[in-house]
């Protein structure tokens, strides 16, 4: 108990949270979903706070151009997995944190699965389609999710299902996401700005934890770092978003064991692509190279597949591809989901083609 | 009348400003209306997503603004 209270004495004697808010901090289970941008600042500051346990997920390797703004990471980490080295790192800086690493991404397969009994779960993720997931499954829970996204000098900040307050679709409903849908090209970040809203992000799980202030639900704060402004939007609960979301996350609960993706191997791509039945889909921008120069593959870049696909068939077979797989699975799961029956995606993508002889 | 438009994010980044000040024929204007002589100005708009707000508060495209009204195209972030 010495080196307890010593570590946290600073915050203990904060009549606000005292000894009994530091039991609170001890007893709790966050899950941070991400260990990129936002994550490293989420759990070096949730540790350092001594929440008991954390649970950190993501599938993802360190990479050098992580380091302007991911602070666990080194350069002797490039090609390690973050959630193994973030684990490392955040365990050695408060040993009396319990590390509970999830080396995957975080999907509807394994989403009910890793979520199980965390309390809150920290949105640290960098594509919309995650978000969905994250809201649909808290909501299914009934935790709160604290929500941050960037864009270059820009940070949004929020609380969903807080309290059964509103959800992310409340905010954004889904029905034009795939238009904005983000892929693998990066916008480009200022290091600082992750960081910025990690530690805003960090603030709204210690106030959940400790029930102190005023936990950001049904507001979403919008950040300009290169003005220094902060502006505050009002949102209410959209009953019908809402209810697609509960509807969605249900559906994941039920099906989360027969409801996989389907992906096809390289070789089994090559005999497709001699199948004028089938359906093939280039979803890479149109500058992305190179190209494949097969006759039935039609180029789509992925804000246009939806449209395109408007008449087909939900039951024709599709076959989508993309640089590594990442962007084809997710327009998948998307597609799936609007009705879809027949669709596989490329494993690993141009990627995997390309070390395949022909 | 006059409303004041600000931009975040992509929406931004098309619009190449963060806000502006528009001026309307009457006194009354509804969300969809502004937002089609918006995608007029910016046809790059129509391909992204966006909700709403007036004067810091989120709304419906059956909104019905007032003159000096202040209204926000938010679209989601993505970056993590």
């Amino acid at each position: 108990m010495t080196t307890h209270s010593k570590r946290y004495n600073r915050q203990t004697i904060l009549p606000e949270i005292g000894i009994s808010g530091q039991e609170k901090l001890t007893n709790a289970k966050v899950l941070v979903i991400g260990a990129g941008g936002l994550g490293c600042p989420v759990l070096q500051n949730l540790v350092a706070a001594g929440v008991g346990c954390i649970g950190i997920v993501d599938g993802d390797i360190v990479e050098e151009t992580n380091l302007h703004r991911q602070f666990l990471y080194t350069l002797n980490d490039i090609e390690k997995t973050k959630v193994s080295i973030a684990t490392s790192v955040v365990s050695h800086q408060n040993p009396e944190v319990k590390i509970i690493p999830y080396s995957n991404y975080f999907t509807e397969e394994n989403a009910f699965e890793i979520v199980s009994d965390y309390q809150i779960i920290v949105d640290c993720t960098d594509n919309l389609m995650t978000r969905y997931l994250i809201n649909d499954v808290s909501l299914v829970k009934n935790i709160p999710m604290v929500y941050a996204s960037i864009h270059k000098f820009e940070g949004q900040l929020s609380v969903f299902n807080y309290k059964s307050g509103p959800t992310y679709r409340c905010l954004f409903p889904e029905s034009n996401t795939l238009k904005t849908f983000p892929n693998c090209n990066d916008n480009g970040v200022l290091g600082v700005l992750p960081n910025t809203l990690g530690v805003m992000q960090a603030n709204e799980v210690l106030k959940i934890i400790l029930g102190i202030g005023e936990v950001l639900s049904g507001k979403l704060l919008l950040y300009n770092a290169l003005n220094i402004t902060f502006q505050t939007i009002d949102f209410q609960i959209n009953e019908t978003e809402k209810k697609i979301g509960i509807q969605n996350g249900l559906a994941i609960l039920n099906h989360s064991s027969t409801n996989g993706i389907e992906t096809i191997a390289a070789a089994e791509f090559f005999i497709e692509v001699a199948n004028k039945e089938t359906v093939i889909i280039d979803i890479r921008e149109n500058y992305e190279e190179p190209k494949l120069a097969f006759e039935n593959i039609k180029l789509v870049p992925l804000a246009a597949v939806e449209k395109y696909l408007e008449n087909t068939n939900p039951n024709q077979k599709i076959i989508l591809f993309c640089q590594v797989g990442d962007r084809s699975k997710l327009a998948v799961n998307y597609l799936i989901n609007k009705g879809f029956t027949n669709l596989f995606h490329l494993q690993n993508g141009m990627e995997a083609l390309e070390k395949t002889t022909i | 009348m006059t409303v004041i438009i600000k931009y975040f994010g992509l929406i931004a980044d098309i619009t190449q400003r963060k806000e502006e000040i528009l001026f309307f024929e009457g006194t009354e204007k509804s969300i969809k209306s502004i937002q089609s002589q918006l995608e007029e100005k910016y046809p790059e708009i129509k391909n992204t997503s966006y909700s709403f707000a007036v004067n810091q508060t989120l709304v419906k495209e059956d909104f019905v603004l007032s003159d000096n009204d202040e209204m926000a195209l938010l679209p989601p972030f993505a970056g993590g």
